[in-house]
């Protein structure tokens, strides 16, 4: 139950991320291609980026998490493997555990803080508390994932999701 | 002082036990600012960082880059480069060596990433080199040190990171980047002639061909050589921004690698954006727990303690011998962490320090990537020596490693030739002000 429904999850926030990568790149050509042939360039290019970019980061934290594929420093790897496996990687998902649940708090924190000062993006005057709401719930996805590098060990792509 | 080289000290130690560098740096900058400023300064500054990393228009490149990049090494453009540069330079004594670093620089030029070039490269120049004879160790050690190029030809994700951190302009960062990276492929051929002129039996003369056939092999590359010179001549003339440059340069990649008969199925296309994926989160994760530690060395005053010492009116330091000293630092951390590593535990650091010498940061961006550059080929960690084995694993590692040896040397001149002729990176760039 909980490796098809995380499966999913990992699956579906590939999915947002490619889809939003793919509207930054065709918005940001669109609003060249106006720019230069028509002199009208488009409203607020720069501004989604941004805010496309905050929902890949935090989407592609759901893949990463689940992949243990976060950039370590692997030089006593092999040693400690060998000699304390299950205290290494037991050190490992902890680190998982602590790191997303402190990231999921510091999100829920920012997202309230959005709701109390009614913060806006600058341009197109976006509430941001809706920003908040989905990197929050990406990074709690991120949480949800643990489990499954903790099981299946931090192998780069070992549930790699395509 | 003592506390930030004690929060230096446990991101080591956290480092070397596994903890991903992204969660060992923000656990320690956490609970250090949360012992200096309490819970409510740790979660505001934390998610301000996040916020401001998350959706900073800048970084934006790095994700479209990759993407790009993702896109090319896809189209299997790199047999082309090879094909190409071994048709020019084939004929010549260690020729295809030669071609082995001209094709390294061409995929770099559209990758920008280290790794992939090298991993790339292996599969690619390894069977030609074989079939005529070079010698092992100049085979993988000219891959490994030609996949280093990824991160000075521009595009480059840790010169994005750099200009980050020091509010440098990304697009003339990667403008500096052109000519020591050009300067670095002539240093690495020089090497190489050298190498087979002592010893030509490590690198004998391969196929022989004519002008028009020399022509005729390098169509498949001149997209690639398009695309490089609109992304980067769109920043140069300042018509593109960096970021504009990159969703163009990737858009373009799309169109190039569905041309080549790639990327026309949702199975390829999931795996080019799984992988611009999945390296944007982790680079933007390392990101900005890196600069939550950064802030924390910040509060304790160090940097601004670094600056006393550096200016002081009783014999403070050089301009000169701070940045030496700076790199031999980044030569050690190299021993340990990889690039996003070294940028973001060393330049907030002495990012003050320089500003009070006056250190130009475009140029000092420039060598801090040598540098980087130098750590991708040293022992012990030496990642790109390691990406080689991983794929050409009958060498033993100890021969690639010795393999590597001259082009560490051919770095070093070029870290020297870029120490005392600044212009080499500055010049590019001026030019664009």
């Amino acid at each position: 139950m909980y490796e098809k429904l995380a499966e999913r999850i990992a699956h579906f926030s590939l999915g947002v991320a490619s889809v939003c990568i793919a509207v930054m790149i065709l918005l940001t050509v669109a609003d060249v291609f106006m720019r230069y042939v028509f002199s009208a360039p488009l409203a607020g290019t720069g501004e989604h980026t941004q805010l496309l970019l905050a929902v890949v980061v935090f989407s592609g934290l759901v893949l990463v998490t689940r992949e243990g594929s976060h950039i370590m420093v692997s030089l006593f790897e092999p040693t400690l493997l060998r000699v304390m496996p299950k205290v290494y990687n037991g050190l490992r998902s902890l680190a998982y555990l602590l790191g997303m649940l402190f990231i999921v708090f510091v999100l829920i924190e920012v997202s309230l803080e959005m709701i109390e000062f009614e913060e806006e993006s600058e341009v197109m005057e976006y509430p941001l508390v809706y920003l908040g709401v989905v990197m929050t719930i990406f990074a709690a996805f991120g949480l949800f994932q643990v489990w499954h590098v903790t099981k299946h060990g931090a192998s780069g792509h070992s549930g790699e999701v395509d | 002082m003592l506390a930030s080289l004690t929060a230096f000290a446990a991101v080591l130690v956290l480092s070397l036990l596994g903890v991903p560098l992204a969660f060992s740096t923000l656990f320690v900058g956490g609970i250090g600012i949360l012992w200096l400023r309490g819970f409510d300064a740790t979660a505001g500054l934390t998610g301000q960082w996040i916020l401001e990393v998350s959706m900073n228009y800048g970084l934006s490149v790095i994700p479209l880059f990759i993407l790009m990049g993702a896109f090319i090494h896809r189209s299997k453009i790199s047999e082309d480069l090879y094909e190409a540069s071994n048709a020019w330079l084939g004929h010549l004594k260690g020729g295809l060596a030669m071609a082995t670093v001209f094709a390294c620089a061409g995929f770099a030029a559209v990758c920008g990433s280290s790794l992939a070039t090298a991993a790339t490269m292996s599969r690619v120049a390894m069977p030609p080199m074989r079939k005529y004879g070079y010698n092992d160790g100049l085979s993988t050690g000219t891959i490994a040190a030609g996949g280093t190029l990824g991160i000075m030809i521009p595009p480059s994700v840790p010169m994005v990171i750099y200009a980050i951190i020091v509010s440098a302009d990304i697009g003339a960062l990667f403008i500096a980047g052109i000519v020591p990276g050009l300067m670095l492929v002539s240093l690495f051929i020089l090497a190489i002639a050298v190498l087979v002129r002592l010893r030509p039996e490590l690198g004998p003369v391969g196929e022989k061909i004519t002008v028009s056939e020399r022509f005729r092999r390098s169509l498949g590359v001149y997209p690639v050589i398009g695309l490089f010179v609109i992304v980067l001549g769109g920043i140069y003339t300042g018509i593109f921004t960096p970021t504009e440059s990159a969703a163009v340069g990737a858009f373009g990649a799309y169109v190039f690698a569905v041309s080549r008969g790639y990327m026309r199925t949702l199975k390829e296309l999931a795996a080019a954006f799984g992988e611009a994926v999945r390296t944007t989160a982790m680079i933007f994760t390392i990101l900005f727990c890196g600069l939550v530690l950064a802030q924390f060395v910040n509060l304790t005053g160090m940097p601004f303690q670094l600056v006393d010492l550096v200016v002081a009116e009783d014999g403070g330091i050089s301009a000169t011998t701070l940045i030496i000293g700076i790199c031999i630092i980044c030569v050690i951390m190299g021993m340990i962490f990889e690039s996003l590593g070294i940028l973001l535990l060393v330049v907030p650091v002495f990012l003050p320090s320089l500003e009070a010498l006056d250190v130009d940061m475009i140029w000092f961006g420039i060598i801090i990537i040598v540098v980087i550059e130098l750590g991708l080929i040293s022992p012990p960690i030496g990642m790109n020596v390691f990406t080689v084995k991983a794929v050409v694993s009958d060498v033993p590692l100890m021969r690639i490693f010795a393999g590597v040896l001259p082009f560490i040397a051919a770095m070093l001149i070029g870290l020297i030739l870029l120490f005392f002729v600044p212009e080499i990176a500055t010049f590019m760039p001026n030019l664009m002000r």
